[in-house]
């Protein structure tokens, strides 16, 4: 039999204001073929998919589902056409029952009613399909682990008659077995007839359950590959290999490991499911990069460390002495300092003027004996850094709401140079910051190396990574990965960590 | 933050006009010192709601229309030339004190006539806070009324009474007495602890020795309820009934009711029900519900129109009144007097008339 | 580096939230002047402040505790407690004042810390916990005086009945707690935490600040200043009974909120509450000076206190614009 094109796409482009995210796709999608689709954070996947289900429309270029171009889809219309996306983020309802989830919004009735028999048996023919028939509908699902939900997702797309699934990153909170068992259910699924398009970061994952693969780079699509020829280093390869800019290149970069001495030691540390067993050293002077794929366990790490959330496991040593951190404020004693991620959240206190969130971690500094505040103290030693980091305000006595997100940045790092701390932990420290203040950031960094701290910095920024650090620690779902020296890191070799891939340093 | 300034404002002015359009309490204040409107003669009648003539000027009313003196004491005639004004500071938890409110307006209409030149300012509260009747008498003190009536609600007032007096202004309690020494003229209410002793005494007689009663008092932080009980509870103790429980209704005849059910259910024979306040109309319709009118006895105080059915249909066996009309109006009569006279024609204890009614009376008074 | 200028300090003082309500407090003020000539007699005055003087010094306390993003429901009722602890102690039990006056704190104290524990160990909400607790206290008020009122003669009366010239000493201890409030708040290490918890508590907590033990302090010092007002009020009637504090929330709270402080934490002065006491107390006396009916005031206290919330969630929403 012929094979038929289910789903084409032709020529989509997609730009939103003052980006574009995708640039002249066109696929076309096989019936019955899991498709997969691979590229870096940011490469246009989840622009593609959206457009695939309806949640927007492409800004030129046709798709066409089963022979009928579709304008203005919605999702709803998406989900009549039998269009249905599994999200990374299971969009079920704890509180309620398996089969009342599969059958949201359109629960079988009789004479006004609920018809509870339909609905189980009905539940029931379903869970069979995905592998659970000895899950009774009745069961809630706060009371089902994450595999069994994301069949009851995907048994809830089966209810709609879907013909066409979209299964974004449906593997990252499942365990390996759970992740074959996923597969075995979509090979059941391809056997009668169902088209699937894969989209996750886990490259063997693919080559084990695809026909095809898609490489996205940048909002491209680089190339069409069929699995069955396929290894990983191909994927990877067209993944990376962007220009990239030349980053932040420092006057110098860290070479003499032989005789460094290790200013933060950590042991065994693990933090719930999140860290596993992770070891490691900062050298004194060094500044070392953490990189790894979103939920890969970096921000933990340093959380941990720092003593902002509870570790299972794992013995901290500063400068040769080992520590008990259970609160910031111990870490902050022996001299640590950590600059979090998404500082709305963690680090701004929106209210608060510059001065204020500049003085906050050291007002025992700008105390008089009688313990109380003194004004021009507080205005000097604020005004000090503030100028230092080159912070843009009218005055410190603005309100920090109204700066922009880099100067908010600088001021979050004001507040912790006031302290002069001697291990500092950046966590994705410019992000959401245009060009101009990353540089200024990435200078205050390297300043603060030369001037003797040591820094640790988690980004998911390739070239920010590979520019700035001397060292580079990869993570890979709550462990260690690989560690590359700054003149092995490229990117290549970073993604290829990433993935969860064993790296040979001798063959790039 | 020019909406909050007019936001501010508009409720301040809106809190100006209720004043100016305050239903019960003072329509005759045009009189006086509000804002302004107050020169014309009394042809603008937009203010007053009330239907007494007493502000125009030049009418003679001396002739016609004179309002009767239904009070137990005489007033004197204003000879002093000036106004004279009296606070009353009152409460209104239940149906007892409308017919005190009734007194209060009657004498107030009463006093409004130019022979007596007196105006009466009620302030009613709805509960017995000691706290808000000790700040409103020392603001009355601020107002410079010349006289103050108030229900001696809690001792915690007796400070304020003391002020009061020190500032020159004579001082009446009704209804209830502080526990607590006071200052003030006269106590015009009930012989509290002699009417308790008295309706125990009634009680007794109907259930006899051993026999099985519960007590149901309003607050046990009145003294007026305190008196009662206390003096109801060595009448029958005395005459050997055993008292099985005591509780507090506040005054409400819902809590009566659930009361007088769980007294029923713990007792399966008692004998009788003691209410020495508010509500106990309640305690009747429990009784009623159960069936067991004939085996207890309830007894209480007033004659409310919520309790006059369960007196007649013999429910309620016996009521002792306190003359609540006369409470309501005899100790503004006095403080008048003692204003215009500058002496007391009564001071400490003016008890009121103690009247028993029961089903076999009760028509005499209430005709159906 | 630049600093304000003095100019430039009273234009940052017009928009703070104070000023607007400080405004209307001046708008009452005026009015009232006009509509009743007993208003601005000095007897009249102190006994307003005399009056505003109980929730003004439980202000202080719930107002730290409202920065913090929490709130207090049991404030009434510790006073009651209070209250009739201190009467009970000095009368039924012959202690000598000093004793009297450092129990008194001590339970007030107490209970704080309580409602602190159970909020930051065992991490209930404020709301629950507080009304919780104003059952319990409410209840140990009613065991202590089964009802009764208790008399109180001592020198501690004098916080509550006593005057320095013509002012109320109740007036002037609400003025010393308001001033050693705002110190605290603005001008200490721990009032800046204090501000940052109810800002953004995780920021707090990575900044290095014991977010909850600072949080179970301003329970804690809200429960103290209840136990002082406890003092001052059974020393003002010189009688105590479970009837005292009913209600007492409703105008502190009314009073921190029009003064400024916002429901969601993180703002707000300390002296920006007496501002907000002074408007109900005003309020409270022109009902009995404009001889206005007390089912009024029910209504009217009500209104304002919806208009005082309304405008605060203007002011929020504004700012997050």
């Amino acid at each position: 039999m012929e094979q038929q094109i289910i789903y084409s796409i032709q020529h989509v482009t997609k730009e939103f204001p003052g980006v574009k995210a995708l640039s002249d796709i066109s696929i076309d999608v096989r019936r019955g073929e899991i498709l997969a689709l691979v590229g870096e954070n940011g490469a246009g996947k989840s622009t593609l998919m959206n457009i695939l289900s309806g949640a927007y429309g492409p800004t030129s270029g046709k798709i066409i589902y089963e022979g009928q171009e579709l304008t203005s889809l919605t999702p709803d219309a998406a989900q009549k056409l039998g269009i249905a996306m599994i999200h990374q983020e299971l969009s079920l309802s704890n509180a309620l029952s398996v089969a009342e989830n599969i059958f949201e919004g359109r629960l079988p009735k009789k004479m006004g009613l609920v018809d509870k028999r339909q609905l189980y048996s009905q539940s029931k023919q379903l869970l069979e399909e995905v592998g659970l028939p000895h899950l009774n509908p009745r069961t809630l699902v706060r009371d089902i682990n994450v595999s069994q939900q994301q069949m009851v997702e995907i048994a809830k797309a089966l209810s709609l008659n879907a013909k066409f699934l979209i299964l974004d990153e449906p593997t990252s909170s499942l365990t390996v077995n759970e992740a074959e068992y996923l597969h075995e259910i979509m090979r059941r699924l391809k056997r009668k007839g169902i088209t699937m398009l894969y989209i996750s970061h886990k490259l063997d994952e693919i080559l084990a359950i695809s026909d095809r693969i898609v490489v996205f780079r940048d909002g491209r699509l680089i190339t069409t590959m069929e699995t069955a020829q396929t290894q990983i280093n191909d994927m990877v390869t067209n993944m990376v290999g962007r220009e990239y800019s030349a980053g932040y290149a420092r006057a110098h970069y860290k070479d003499d490991y032989a005789t460094a001495r290790p200013i933060l030691e950590v042991e065994h540390l693990s933090v719930g499911k999140k860290v596993k067993d992770v070891s490691f050293k900062l050298y004194e002077g060094e500044l070392l990069g953490i990189t790894g794929l979103v939920g890969a366990g970096r921000s933990e790490v340093l959380q941990a460390v720092f003593g902002a959330d509870k570790r299972q496991s794992g013995d901290i040593t500063v400068e040769g002495q080992p520590c008990k951190i259970g609160h910031p404020a111990d870490a902050i004693a022996k001299g640590l300092a950590l600059v979090p991620e998404g500082r709305k959240a963690q680090s701004l206190f929106l209210q608060f003027t510059v001065k204020e969130n500049i003085t906050i971690v050291s007002m025992k500094q700008v105390l008089s004996k009688l313990k109380l505040i003194r004004r021009k103290k507080e205005y000097a030693l604020a005004g000090e850094y503030s100028e230092k980091l080159r912070v843009k305000t009218p005055s410190l006595d603005q309100k920090i709401v109204n700066l922009s997100g880099g100067n908010q940045q600088k001021t979050v790092i004001a507040r912790w140079l006031l302290n002069k701390p001697k291990i500092l932990f950046l966590d994705e420290p410019t992000q959401g910051i245009d060009i101009g203040a990353k540089n200024e950031i990435y200078e205050i960094i390297d300043g603060m190396v030369k001037q003797g701290a040591s820094v640790i910095m988690v980004s998911s920024e390739m070239t920010e990574t590979i520019s700035l650090c001397d060292r580079i620690l990869v993570m890979y779902e709550g462990e260690i990965a690989g560690e590359l020296y700054h003149k092995d890191a490229t990117e290549h070799n970073i993604v290829t960590l990433m993935a969860g891939q064993k790296l040979e340093l001798n063959a790039q | 933050m020019k909406k909050l300034l007019a936001l501010l404002l508009a409720l301040a002015m809106m809190l100006g006009a209720m004043a100016g359009c305050s239903s019960e309490s003072a329509p005759s204040d045009t009189g006086t010192d509000t804002t302004g409107t107050t020169d014309q003669p009394a042809d603008t009648s937009g203010e007053t709601d009330t239907t007494e003539p007493a502000d125009t000027t030049d009418t003679s009313t001396d002739t016609a229309d004179e309002i009767p003196n239904t009070f137990n004491y005489e007033a004197v005639e204003n000879t002093t030339g000036e106004e004279i004004r009296i606070a009353v500071l009152t409460t209104q938890t239940n149906a007892f004190w409308v017919d005190v409110g009734q007194g209060t307006e009657d004498v107030k209409a009463f006093l409004a006539q130019p022979k007596y030149n007196c105006t009466v300012d009620v302030q009613t509260f709805d509960n017995f806070d000691g706290q808000a009747v000790s700040e409103a008498i020392e603001t009355c003190i601020t107002m410079e009324y010349d006289a103050i009536c108030t229900v001696g609600v809690a001792d915690s007032i007796a400070n304020s009474i003391s002020n009061a007096v020190a500032a020159g202004i004579p001082v009446y309690l009704f209804n209830s007495n502080t526990g607590v020494e006071n200052e003030a003229t006269a106590f015009v209410g009930q012989d509290l602890y002699g009417a308790g002793e008295k309706l125990g005494g009634i009680l007794a007689d109907m259930v006899g020795e051993g026999g099985k009663v519960g007590i149901i008092t309003g607050l046990y932080s009145v003294n007026a309820h305190e008196l009662r009980r206390t003096g109801a509870e060595k009448a029958l103790t005395d005459a050997g009934v055993e008292i099985v429980g005591t509780a507090e209704n506040h005054d409400s005849s819902d809590e009566a009711y659930s009361l007088t059910k769980d007294f029923i259910t713990a007792n399966p024979d008692l004998n009788g029900i003691l209410v020495t306040a508010g509500g106990p109309e309640g305690a009747a319709r429990a009784i009623e519900e159960a069936g067991l009118q004939d085996q207890i006895s309830l007894v209480c105080f007033d004659t409310t129109a919520e309790m006059l059915p369960y007196i007649r249909s013999g429910v309620i066996k016996c009521t002792l009144g306190q003359d609540p009309y006369g409470q309501g109006s005899d100790p503004v009569i006095l403080a008048y007097n003692e204003v215009v006279t500058g002496e007391a024609t009564v001071t400490g204890d003016a008890f009121t008339e103690m009247t028993e009614y029961t089903p076999d009376n009760i028509n005499e008074y209430f005709p159906e | 580096m630049k600093s304000n200028q003095s100019l430039g300090g009273l234009r940052s003082f017009t928009k703070r939230s104070e000023f607007s309500v400080l405004i209307g407090l001046v708008a009452i003020f005026v009015i009232m002047s006009f509509a009743s000539p007993f208003f601005l007699k000095l007897n009249n005055l102190m006994n307003v402040l005399q009056q505003i003087s109980r929730y003004g010094i439980i202000s202080v306390g719930m107002a730290l505790v409202m920065i913090t993003g929490g709130i207090d429901l049991s404030v009434g009722y510790i006073v009651a407690l209070c209250a009739c602890m201190s009467a009970h102690l000095t009368t039924n039990v012959g202690m000598a004042w000093p004793a009297v006056l450092v129990i008194v704190l001590a339970l007030g104290a107490l209970i704080g810390l309580v409602n602190g524990l159970l909020v930051t160990r065992v991490k209930l909400w404020p709301f629950i916990v507080t009304l919780a607790t104003s059952k319990i206290v409410s209840g140990c008020v009613l065991l202590l005086t089964s009802g009764m009122p208790i008399h109180i003669e001592s020198p501690l009366c004098v916080l509550g009945s006593g005057y320095v010239g013509p002012v109320p000493v109740a007036v002037i201890m609400m003025f010393l707690i308001i001033i050693a409030g705002t110190i605290f708040a603005s001008m200490t290490q721990v009032g800046r935490n204090i501000y940052a918890i109810g800002n953004n508590e995780r920021a707090a907590a990575l900044s290095g600040i014991r977010v909850e033990n600072t949080k179970a302090l301003v329970y804690v010092i809200c429960g103290t200043l209840c136990a002082f007002c406890g003092i001052v009020v059974a020393g003002n009637l010189h009688s105590a009974d479970a009837s005292l504090g009913a209600g007492y929330e409703t105008d502190v709270i009314a009073a921190v909120v029009i003064g400024g402080v916002s429901m969601n934490g993180g703002e707000g002065s300390i002296w920006g509450t007496l501002i907000g006491a002074m408007i109900i107390g005003i309020l409270k006396n022109a009902f009995i000076l404009l001889r206005v009916s007390s089912y009024w005031q029910s209504v009217v206290i009500g209104v304002v206190i919806i208009a005082a919330v309304t405008i605060d969630r203007i002011r929020t929403i504004r700012k997050a614009k």
